[in-house]
């Protein structure tokens, strides 16, 4: 009971928890595996792990994503604008975990045979076998920059392989969701009578999808930025479990199945911690892209 | 003259009827044998049209009876969303009917005697799952329970919603506030979080589950009600239904509802695939009960016997594939129909 702050009155603990966040004393993990093990520092290990899948699809695909929302708008109605519209209703209705292991399963039995072994890459876990023994020190958590820093070029490639099906599954269980309200938002624009005007005047046809139509169509896109977070946690989870990656959301998972509240706490934090950044950075992307917008 | 009507002829499309159908529609200048061919095209290619004379036509409908709803709503890609959804519907509706196996027989107590991860044969058209059931018949049960939460769970968002935003609309001022800022406590939860953090509290139950999916979809249907509502507050019936003594809440479920019914109508289609996706998911995650089947579970249990028996691993996704490829299609389909202007979310 003292070890956890137990016996305290209840207004003592909230102010402990919030004074324990801003020291790094996120509580102890209470799962047996982890047994008194700082929940701060387990999520120091994990979050770096999951960042290193996800961060590159994240960008790459709301980047993708606006500039195919953009070429299927102006093709509207055409066969372009229908394979990709279709393309993005298959994959937001593809459930995440099932063409992870399609993926996995492909990957493993499928394309090495027909490729006669060129195409060989891991499907599970965040190394292979042979180097288990490694010493690998924890310097930013990052296990691709710390081999790097370390020297270890073999084990960097290792990694970046084992990287490479998490990351693609990212990309495909995003893909779809971001697609769809791109090109709504570019079609909202181009109906538009400003962009008339401007095809009127003899404005170059490249500068006004780039200047006129595509800039403002970024300003409600940007919104649905703000949307990532979900499909980053619950892609976290999907993925993580089923590649056999460590990371934050399979630790999330294994804490709420053995019900380690601290553990649990301390991953919520970690969330509601991005979903500010990536609001914050949202609200400051709508005052650089549309100089209307001005805060104070 | 060709069928790619160019656009400045726009002008010389002639419509003749009332009710503009595309036989009744001729270019002027035509002659009598391009007129048949086009009548011809369009019954036999399938779904031949001319872009423009369609566009116009368009047009025209929007404005005119309720048989166009159903000329605009039957595109092939909304048919196909209603197979899937209708394949599914009767596969939760009559699974007695549809499969050759009680709900005893396929439940995960239940030890068969045929081996488990057998490969399909002709008793088990799919092949077989864990403690041998058969995949087919436990798809077929697994979509019952499956759509049960996926409905429940919308239908306590399209309720909740539906009477915070029309209330929010209506009352305005700090009610409105209040309401509002309640709602956007909600927006900041994803789903999923809001399902953990339920699980944790209250314990790993499914019905837990229904209520953690159904708050998550809450603020979407209250932000939309909320917006069309206060377009319609303002609208002279409302008026007239203060002026003949009507209560406020008449005014508001029995005048401005269903004046802004369409939106919310298309929101729920797209939150059933959401709700199938996000079910699935948790259950794939281990968090529902193991003796209600469902495809997320299933796919769990055939996770470790992937190299050995793929198939009990794919068809389950199959299923809930179509279940949310059919809403989706559904709901793209209704909005075309409905409200062309209304964006996609």
């Amino acid at each position: 009971m003292h070890k956890y702050g137990l016996d305290k009155p209840f207004f003592m603990q909230l102010l402990d928890f919030f004074g324990g966040i801003f020291t790094g004393d996120w509580g102890l993990s209470i799962n047996e595996q982890y047994e008194g093990m700082q929940v701060f520092d387990l999520i120091k290990v994990y979050f770096p792990r999951t960042l290193e899948i996800a961060i590159i699809p994240m960008i790459v695909v709301n980047l993708a994503a606006a500039k195919l929302g953009k070429y299927t708008a102006l093709r509207r109605g055409k066969t372009g604008d229908h394979v990709f519209r279709g393309i993005a209703l298959v994959l937001v209705s593809l459930p995440a975990f099932w063409v992870a292991l399609l993926f996995q399963y492909a990957f493993r039995e499928i394309i090495p045979v027909i490729t006669f072994g060129l195409i060989d890459i891991p499907v599970v876990g965040l190394y292979s076998t042979k180097y288990i023994g490694r010493d690998l020190p924890y310097i930013t958590g990052f296990r691709t920059i710390d081999s790097l820093l370390t020297n270890q070029l073999d084990l960097f490639l290792d990694t970046v392989l084992h990287l490479i099906l998490p990351a693609v599954v990212f990309f495909i269980a995003v893909f779809g969701h971001m697609l769809r309200p791109a090109r709504s938002c570019m079609l909202d624009v181009i109906e538009n009578d400003y962009i008339r005007t401007a095809r009127a005047k003899g404005t170059p046809e490249k500068d006004v999808t780039n200047k006129h139509a595509f800039r403002n169509a970024l300003v409600p896109y940007s919104t649905f930025i703000g949307f990532n977070v979900g499909y980053f946690i619950s892609g976290a989870a999907y993925i993580e479990l089923i590649f056999g990656f460590n990371g934050i959301g399979k630790a999330m998972v294994t804490a709420l199945l053995a019900t380690d509240y601290f553990m649990i706490r301390g991953c919520v934090v970690i969330f509601c911690l991005i979903n500010i950044g990536v609001n914050l950075t949202v609200d400051v992307m709508y005052a650089v892209l549309d100089p209307r917008i001005s805060y104070g | 003259m060709t069928d790619q009507i160019q656009i400045k002829d726009i002008d010389k499309v002639k419509l003749i009827g009332r009710k503009p159908t595309r036989s009744y529609i001729r270019m002027e200048g035509d002659t009598k044998k391009e007129r048949y061919l086009r009548t011809l095209k369009f019954f036999i290619l399938p779904f031949y049209r001319v872009r423009e004379i369609n566009r116009i036509e368009y047009d025209i409908g929007k404005t005119k009876s309720k048989r166009t709803f159903f000329r605009r709503f039957l595109t092939p890609l909304t048919l196909l969303g209603m197979g899937c959804f209708l394949f599914i519907l009767t596969c939760a509706i009559f699974p007695n009917w549809a499969s050759r196996f009680t709900f005893e027989e396929i439940a995960v107590w239940v030890n068969l005697e045929g081996s488990a991860y057998a490969p399909p044969s002709p008793e088990n058209p799919l092949g077989t799952g864990q403690s041998a059931w058969d995949i087919l018949a436990r798809n077929i049960w697994s979509s019952r329970f499956s759509l049960q939460v996926a409905f429940l769970s919308v239908a306590i968002a399209f309720v909740l919603g539906i009477l915070l935003g029309i209330i929010s609309a209506y009352a305005g001022g700090w009610i409105d506030n209040i309401l509002m800022r309640i709602v956007d406590a909600f927006v900041v939860f994803p789903a999923l979080i809001l399902a953990f953090l339920f699980i944790a509290i209250w314990g790993n139950k499914l019905m837990i589950i229904m209520v953690a999916l159904g708050l998550a979809g809450i603020p979407a249907y209250a932000r939309i009600a909320r917006a069309s509502a206060l377009q319609e507050k303002n609208k002279l019936y409302v008026d007239a239904g203060k002026t003949a003594g009507a209560s406020r809440f008449k005014i508001m479920f029995k005048h401005i509802l269903p004046n802004a019914w369409t939106p919310l109508i298309v929101r729920v289609t797209f939150h059933l695939a959401v709700a199938t996706l996000g079910i699935a998911g948790l259950s794939f995650l281990g968090f529902a009960v193991s003796d209600v089947p469902t495809w997320g579970w299933d796919i769990n249990a055939a996770r470790s016997h992937m190299y050995r028996a793929p198939w009990a691993m794919v068809w389950p996704g199959v299923w809930i594939s179509i279940a949310a490829l059919g809403f989706q299609l559904l709901g793209d389909g209704l909005r075309d129909a409905l409200d062309p202007k209304l964006k996609v979310l």
